[in-house]
């Protein structure tokens, strides 16, 4: 299984911190790599929709996560933009940016 | 009274509007004469239709509707995602001991007064609005962010950054945000975006400055100093007087910010790079704080400010719309030195605004100038400078060239009908 995460956005808006990062499963700790499948076992990830969070008129400096999963034949993308109502599917970006960043350089 | 039109013969007593001489040009000036002309038309109808469709939302309205009613709430998300959170701090208590919570609360203080005690504006709203600010948002998150209610300040992850409360300038940027959204309502993609990115960064620096009692020469212009974690290389997020020098790191790269329209960049990322090409107009607006001297908020502040209220601002202007709005309201608010300070400013940044016509009146003629067959001619007006007379036959620049320099000879004063480079009409007073 493939995880990449791709951040659009914020105050900041760094761009080298926005760049895309690929999670391979296969390539990680057995354990994360278990807890990145239960998360998107639990957040449905396959069922969600392309667009997640309705953001307010006026609104500025949000957040919007971009991830894509690659299981077998199966490919979904979703964008998803702060504030997150959804707990978990909070806990997932917050993990796969943890996990992501322990591999960077 | 005697006048001089600018396309030659003697004076005449007619009154002459300007747009009127203006089609003179259009229909008579060489190429360049032509194009100039019909731009600056072009630029006086549209403002005209536009203040007669619009006849009551005064451009320069300051003060809004109740008495200024200040009342600040600062929540705690801890460390969850649920807006507002829990109460934490409300208007007249002490401090919390939270660093967090009170910098917050501090920061929309300074925020609120900047825009009342110098705008006369009543909150973000111009109504009283409540000034809500959530902190500990999130788990180690790196980001501040305006809902379109309310403000929401992560911790940081320590690494990278620390708290986003620890820059005075991020709330008043982030408050900012509320009062575009209830004012020009600048789209937030491309241009517009970055003119929404670059108004929150003029007015979060500013709320630092005189928080600091700062003018403009002594102001370090940073955005989010103090917010990149130790071992970073950088000094803050963005450098409104340097943009693209604020941080060089490793894991962070280069600030990738433009200071030149040269430079712009084009992204589909971040709305459009709406965090990047702001850099543009930030440093329009950093040049014209310091050509013009003194507090920031008192010169730049106010013509930046009457031009975000400005109902000619549409919501989706481009640099060049908003640039051409800041020069009107200078001069409008402060006359034509100050007018032509902001004109250099957006040069600098590679911007330049269609030449803005005006009357001049009872002006000094201070030094002039010809070349030997009076073919080209040039006048130093008072509080204008020099200025190259513009007529379309050789008999114009003499008539003009002799009632100007009788008026530096007698002293007395002229009205004269300029633009930035030329003087298209004269008057003695």
């Amino acid at each position: 299984m493939e995880i990449a995460l791709e951040i659009s956005g914020g105050f900041a808006a760094i761009p080298k911190l926005s760049m895309p990062m690929t999670i391979e499963t296969d390539k990680i700790d057995v354990h994360l790599a278990d807890e990145l499948k239960s998360l998107l076992e639990q957040t449905s990830f396959f069922d969600q929709p392309e667009s997640v969070g309705t953001t307010k008129p006026g609104s500025a400096d949000l957040m919007t996560y971009i991830v894509t999963v690659r299981d077998g034949g199966r490919v979904h993308t979703i964008r998803i933009t702060d504030p997150i109502t959804d707990p978990s599917l909070q806990l997932l970006i917050d993990r796969i940016q943890a996990i992501g960043r322990l591999k960077r350089p | 009274m005697r006048h001089l039109h600018a396309h030659g013969g003697g004076g005449c007593t007619c009154f002459i509007i300007p747009p009127h001489m203006l089609e003179k040009i259009a229909e008579n000036g060489t190429a360049d004469q032509r194009e100039k002309a019909r731009q600056a038309l072009s630029i006086d109808r549209t403002f005209r239709a536009q203040r007669v469709a619009q006849p009551l939302q005064a451009p320069d309205r300051i003060q809004g509707a109740g008495a200024l009613h200040k009342n600040r709430r600062t929540y705690t998300a801890n460390h969850g995602t649920g807006l507002p959170g829990t109460l934490v701090r409300s208007e007249g208590q002490g401090a919390s001991g939270d660093v967090a919570v009170d910098e917050a609360y501090d920061g929309l203080g300074a925020t609120f007064d900047l825009y009342a005690q110098v705008y006369g504006r009543n909150s973000i709203d111009d109504n009283g609005m409540d000034l809500i600010a959530t902190v500990h948002y999130g788990n180690k998150y790196n980001n501040a962010f305006w809902n379109g209610a309310q403000m929401v300040f992560g911790d940081g992850d320590g690494t990278i950054f620390n708290r986003f409360t620890i820059a005075i300038d991020v709330e008043g940027h982030e408050l900012t945000h509320g009062v575009t959204g209830a004012t020009a309502a600048l789209e937030y993609h491309d241009q517009p975006g970055a003119l929404n990115e670059s108004v929150s960064d003029c007015f979060g620096s500013l709320v630092k400055q005189r928080s600091l009692g700062q003018t403009a020469a002594q102001a370090d212009w940073l955005i989010g100093a103090g917010l990149l974690a130790a071992g970073i290389h950088g000094v803050a997020l963005r450098s409104m007087k340097a943009p693209g020098t604020a941080y060089d790191d490793p894991l962070l790269g280069k600030d990738p910010q433009p200071d030149h329209m040269s430079k712009y960049v084009n992204t589909a990322s971040d709305n459009g790079g709406v965090h990047i090409n702001s850099g543009i107009p930030n440093k329009a607006f950093y040049l014209t704080a310091v050509a013009i001297g003194g507090n920031s908020w008192d010169g730049a502040g106010k013509i930046w400010y009457k031009t975000l209220l400005d109902s000619r601002l549409t919501k989706t202007a481009q640099f060049l719309d908003f640039a051409n709005l800041t020069v009107d309201n200078a001069n409008s608010l402060f006359g034509a030195a100050v007018r032509d300070k902001v004109i250099k400013a957006w040069h600098d940044v590679g911007i330049d605004v269609a030449p803005v016509l005006s009357w001049q009146y009872n002006k000094a003629v201070l030094s002039t100038f010809t070349s030997p067959h009076q073919t080209n001619a040039w006048a130093y007006i008072q509080d204008n400078g020099w200025r190259k007379v513009q007529t379309l036959t050789p008999d114009g620049v003499h008539n003009m060239f002799t009632l100007l320099t009788e008026s530096q000879s007698s002293g007395a004063k002229v009205h004269v009908y300029v633009d930035a480079a030329l003087i298209y009409q004269a008057y003695s007073a």
